[in-house]
């Protein structure tokens, strides 16, 4: 049926003990079963203790290809050969470039880790440079040495506070351009730190190693190590590039191996046995239960016994859409994925949203650019990503954009004429009453079918009396509309108006007394259906500022042609700006009017997908 | 052309529906911005709900536009 | 009415981000039932496999390479939690970033001890390694540097370079040189850091007072600890009284009291209302060692409860932000406990019994 999700259908199968790698491996390469854990009373199966295993190999693997350097460009994949797995945990566990790239990495982060510790060794030893301090005298019982730098208002200050002070030795040297350099020698008994308490200084850790000797040996020294340092990462990024290049292909697909594996070995949890038996429950499409059961008969020689059963276990819910409107499926799923029992509303979706998008941008140059800039986002975005999907979504409802945008002759803000002023069928900014009422009726429309909707889900669940409630909110809506109308548009006559009025508020009192705790919504039936008004709002807004930017910006040469150039780019800059706020609330108001304004009548949302017990290969043959 | 002091004073009042609908806009979005912000920094997968949650308090605005729109309307304006 | 409104915006903006971000890392914390499964497990491997469900896969990945699984939880452990505190403090709305880093700050005063006491005993890194808590500016990293000093003179020397507790351990580095004694230069880092959390305290009270009481229960631990010990080696009050801290709920005068009062150890736990020690004294009786340890690790999972049960109802206040930081130290204790556990070959009722449970 076209409002809701496939049928489903729960099974419990029941199979012997030694059969059970070879079912787990059958079910994982059909793919036509999402197993839950078994509601029978029975010993919970443990994971098999490859599964340990194989989880440590898999985090190896995954932390490896994390290190390596990211591949540059596109390039055919080389696919690997499947391993059973022993055979895999063997082959991954002696793979010697895995251990040599977590070494490269550690040594690489350790020689990085030098170089900054000799470049600290540098810049201090630069700063006491022929003030013939040895650095390898700095040890002493009697005495503590403390260097630091400090601004110029600080470095007086604090020469003012050591005045007078006995056994101390300080020298203080200019290092930078207000940068003071302060060495201090003093008794291990002379507490200097109430001097340089509150004062902003920059402390030099004088037993870093590296600095020994005199300042000019110690550069030298840092500075050779550092060369010495720089090629050593040279050559540990090399080698990781060289890894990367050669192998990466083969981790990828040892990566996918584990993880089916992995995969497979902890679906036993989900098991229940006894001495000799397993047993396991899970959904399949009711379409193909009769095939599933020839199949896994067939498999096991008869050595299996599938039932149906029957509980109160809420179905995973599966699309039936054309693969086209995947895309579609993807938004419901990122808003909330539909009960298995309840109206899937994404063909509303599908219809509305492009209708909304289409009347907010309402722009045959805006719909077309719309286009390309979606298809373009298509082109290197992830498939299972929101951005892609948007982006095809969003590519659909261009056309809608186009097609409005024709009957309103509006090309880019611009109204042409001859051909395609004979194909406009309205203008904004004329008809703008008609707009706004056509806006209020597409919410009232659509407000009305979610009411409508909303009987149906609750009489479906046997709630009548909410039931009811939708129903009379139904009432309310029809009678309220035609009241404020007549109120404010005179759009009928006296007597009328009052009756529907009158009408509408009984109707609210009744809807309110069934529906309970929900009547909280039933100010909603007011503020919902006015809350489409906001694509004639944007829709107006949209055509005031490229009229606007038309007005004031269109390009032309009677000025000469500097003001052309200039002209023209503000031109560009400010449609492009308007387009781009056209577009963005298009997509996002489109959106919202039909998740909260449509859905809040009917929807619970709240399903679980269907995830069948599968995988997908890229990179494995 | 000359402005009659009704057309001006209705033009004000649109002018502070208006401004009224937003300043309560963008009050309301405010808090739920900042918090959308700092889920989709924890669960950037969570961002078309955060994004949904930031345009609910739109219809303030729009009350105010539309109301707006009415008075310019029932003023002989538009 | 006016005044509750623009308090509530007020909130909703300083804190709606903060509020969010932690609630959604709240989130990711492990589950009891994950915590249960990781205590039944046999071995590191099988602790690694379950680990690599929850937030800790990626840091568990980034150390892949490493032969011992145990070494590799404990590095990964180190890492997630450096990550998240942070992340905590990158947070915090930037007038309270101070409360934080103080309060976080506690599991750099525990390096530092670590650290004075590993050099006192001529321990090196690698023994001390896994029980460094690297969450703050004394890290693994710099407590490594740190311990290739000459001795524990040395080792202060250096830590006191640019350090944002100078004046603590500028303090501890003075009564070394006075004492030469590692309990003493302790007490006095103990003693700075609690005056600290005292100014914490203060502030705390009119920020978020729920996490205020929780501070003070820690403070009543440092007290009563120091009675317990005190009593348990026949030590008289004065000379503990200098250590006392205060800002704590009990006051040293009614410290005091019921430390004269009571004739034995058995005597004092029982008087001490402010924390149930009765389990904990039936555990310390029944041990041959008579550990202490038992007292500490009860008060310390009753501060936890405590805290999580004050706290968890905390939104768009500085409270959210500690709900988070108590939760997250829960999780800290267990796994390190669960870790530790296999390291010892500790029986399951042994772990458990040391355990805090997050409160969900």
């Amino acid at each position: 049926m076209v409002l809701s999700t496939a049928k489903m259908q729960k099974v419990r199968l029941l199979f012997y003990y030694q059969d059970r790698d070879n079912v787990i491996k059958f079910l994982h390469e059909k793919g036509v079963i999402d197993v839950r854990q078994s509601s029978v009373a029975l010993e919970r199966d443990l994971p098999p203790d490859r599964l340990a295993v194989l989880s440590d190999l898999l985090a190896k693997v995954n932390g490896a290809i994390a290190l390596l350097p990211a591949r540059k460009g596109k390039r055919a994949i080389k696919k690997t050969r499947r391993l059973p797995v022993d055979r895999l945990i063997k082959r991954v566990g002696s793979l010697r470039y895995i251990d040599a790239i977590f070494e490269a990495d550690e040594r690489l982060r350790d020689l990085d880790e030098e170089r900054k510790a000799l470049d600290h060794v540098i810049s201090i030893a630069t700063m006491f440079e022929n003030t013939g301090i040895d650095f390898s005298h700095l040890k002493s019982n009697t005495l503590s040495f403390s260097a630091f730098t400090a601004g110029r208002r600080e470095a007086d200050a604090i020469s003012r506070s050591l005045e007078g002070r006995e056994n101390i030795e300080v020298i203080k040297r200019e290092v930078g351009k207000n940068l003071f350099l302060f060495f201090i020698a003093h008794k291990k008994s002379e507490d200097i730190d109430e001097v340089l308490a509150g004062h902003s200084i920059n402390e030099l850790d004088l037993a870093a190693k590296g600095l020994s000797g005199t300042p000019h040996d110690a550069i030298s020294e840092a500075k050779r190590k550092m060369k010495m340092d720089e090629g050593m990462s040279a050559e540990l990024r090399k080698k990781l590039a060289s890894i990367a290049e050669g192998k990466r292909d083969e981790i990828l697909g040892f990566k996918e191996m584990l993880e089916i594996e992995v995969e497979r070995a902890s679906l036993s949890s989900e098991f229940k046995k006894t001495d000799k038996t397993f047993v396991m429950e899970g959904w399949v499409p009711a379409k193909d239960y009769e095939n599933f059961s020839i199949e896994i008969t067939k498999f096991t020689s008869g050595r299996c016994y599938l039932e149906k059963i029957q509980d109160d276990e809420l179905a995973p819910t599966l699309y039936t859409r054309p693969k086209f409107f995947r895309s579609f499926d993807y938004l419901m799923d990122f808003f909330s994925t539909p009960r298995s029992d309840e109206i899937d509303p994404t063909w509303i979706f599908i219809i509305s949203f492009p209708i909304f998008y289409g009347l907010m941008v309402s722009d045959v140059g805006y719909g077309i650019v719309s286009f390309l800039l979606a298809t373009w986002f298509t082109t290197f975005t992830d498939p299972e990503g929101l951005v892609y999907n948007t982006s095809k979504v969003w590519q659909i409802a261009a056309f809608s954009a186009i097609f409005f945008g024709i009957i309103s002759n509006q090309y880019f803000g611009l109204q042409l004429g001859g051909i395609f002023k004979s194909m406009q069928l309205f203008d904004w900014m004329r008809d703008i009453n008609t707009v706004l009422v056509v806006t209020l009726l597409f919410g009232v429309a659509q407000v009305v079918l979610g009411l409508v909707l909303g009987f149906v889900n609750k009489l479906k669940r046997r709630e009548t009396r909410l039931a009811f409630g939708r129903l009379f909110s139904i009432g309310v809506v029809f009678a309220g509309a035609v009241a404020v109308s007549g109120f404010l548009f005179n759009s009928f006559d006296p007597t009328t108006t009052l009756y529907s009025g009158i009408a509408a508020l009984a109707m609210l009192v009744i809807a309110a007394v069934l529906s309970g705790i929900e009547a909280t919504e039933l100010t909603n039936l007011i503020t919902h259906p006015l809350s489409y008004t906001r694509i004639m709002g944007f829709g107006l807004a949209s055509i005031i500022i490229a009229f606007l930017i038309d007005s004031a910006f269109t390009p032309t040469l009677a000025y000469g042609i500097l003001p052309f150039i200039g002209l023209l780019l503000a031109f560009i800059a400010l449609h492009l700006f308007n387009m781009l706020l056209a577009i963005f609330e298009g997509i996002v108001q489109g959106a919202r009017l039909n998740f909260v304004e449509f859905f809040s009548k009917f929807y619970e949302g709240g399903g679980v997908k269907f995830k069948p017990f599968a995988f997908k290969k890229k990179y494995i043959e | 052309m000359a402005i009659t002091l009704e057309a001006a004073l209705a033009a004000i009042g649109a002018g502070i529906a208006l401004a009224g609908g937003a300043i309560g806009t963008g009050m309301a979005q405010a808090g739920i911005g900042s918090a959308g912000i700092g889920l989709i920094a924890e669960k950037p997968g969570e961002m078309g709900r955060a994004l949904l949650f930031l345009v609910i308090p739109e219809t303030i605005l729009i009350f105010g536009f539309v109301v707006a729109i009415l008075i310019l309307i029932f003023s002989g304006i538009i | 009415m006016r005044l509750m409104a623009f308090h509530g915006l007020k909130a909703a903006t300083t804190y709606g981000y903060a509020n969010a971000r932690v609630k959604a890392m709240q989130s990711r914390l492990l589950l009891k039932g994950t915590i249960r499964d990781l205590i039944n497990t046999r071995d590191a491997s099988g602790m690694l496999s379950l680990l690599m469900s929850t937030e800790y896969k990626e840091d568990i990945e980034a150390f892949g390479g490493m032969k011992v699984k145990r070494a590799q939880i404990d590095f990964a452990l180190s890492k997630n939690l450096a990550k998240n505190v942070v992340k905590l403090v990158e947070l915090t709305p930037s007038g309270q970033k101070p409360l934080i880093r103080d309060i976080v700050g506690r599991w750099d005063i525990s390096n530092i001890k670590l650290a004075i006491e590993a050099k006192a005993r001529g321990m090196r890194f690698e023994d001390v390694s896994s029980s460094i808590i690297d969450a703050g500016v004394y890290g693994a990293k710099a407590v490594r540097e740190f311990m290739s000093s000459q001795g524990v003179e040395e080792l202060l020397e250096r830590m006191l370079i640019n350090s944002p507790y100078r004046a603590m351990l500028s303090n501890a580095l003075q009564v070394y040189r006075k004492t030469g004694s590692i309990v003493e230069t302790e007490m006095a880092i103990d003693r700075s850091y609690y005056a600290a959390m005292g100014q914490v305290i203060k502030e705390l009270s009119i920020l978020s007072p729920e996490s205020a009481r929780v501070l003070r229960m820690d403070m009543d631990m440092k007290n009563i600890l120091l009675l317990i010990r005190a009593k348990h080696y026949g030590a008289d009050f004065q000379g503990i009284a200098q250590n006392i801290v205060a800002y704590g709920s009990i006051g040293i005068g009614e410290l005091e009291a019921v430390y004269n009062g009571s004739k034995d150890l058995d005597s004092l736990v029982r008087a001490i209302k402010v924390f149930d020690l009765a389990k904990a004294l039936e555990v310390y009786k029944s041990t041959g060692s008579k550990q202490l340890l038992t007292f500490e690790i009860a008060m310390r999972n009753q501060i936890f409860n405590k805290g999580v049960e004050l706290l968890s109802g905390s939104t768009l206040s500085f409270g959210s932000i500690m709900t988070y930081f108590y939760l997250k130290e829960i999780e800290v204790f267990t796994l390190r406990i669960a870790i530790n556990g296999l390291r010892y070959g500790l029986e399951k009722n042994e772990i458990l019994g040391m355990m805090v449970w997050k409160a969900e």
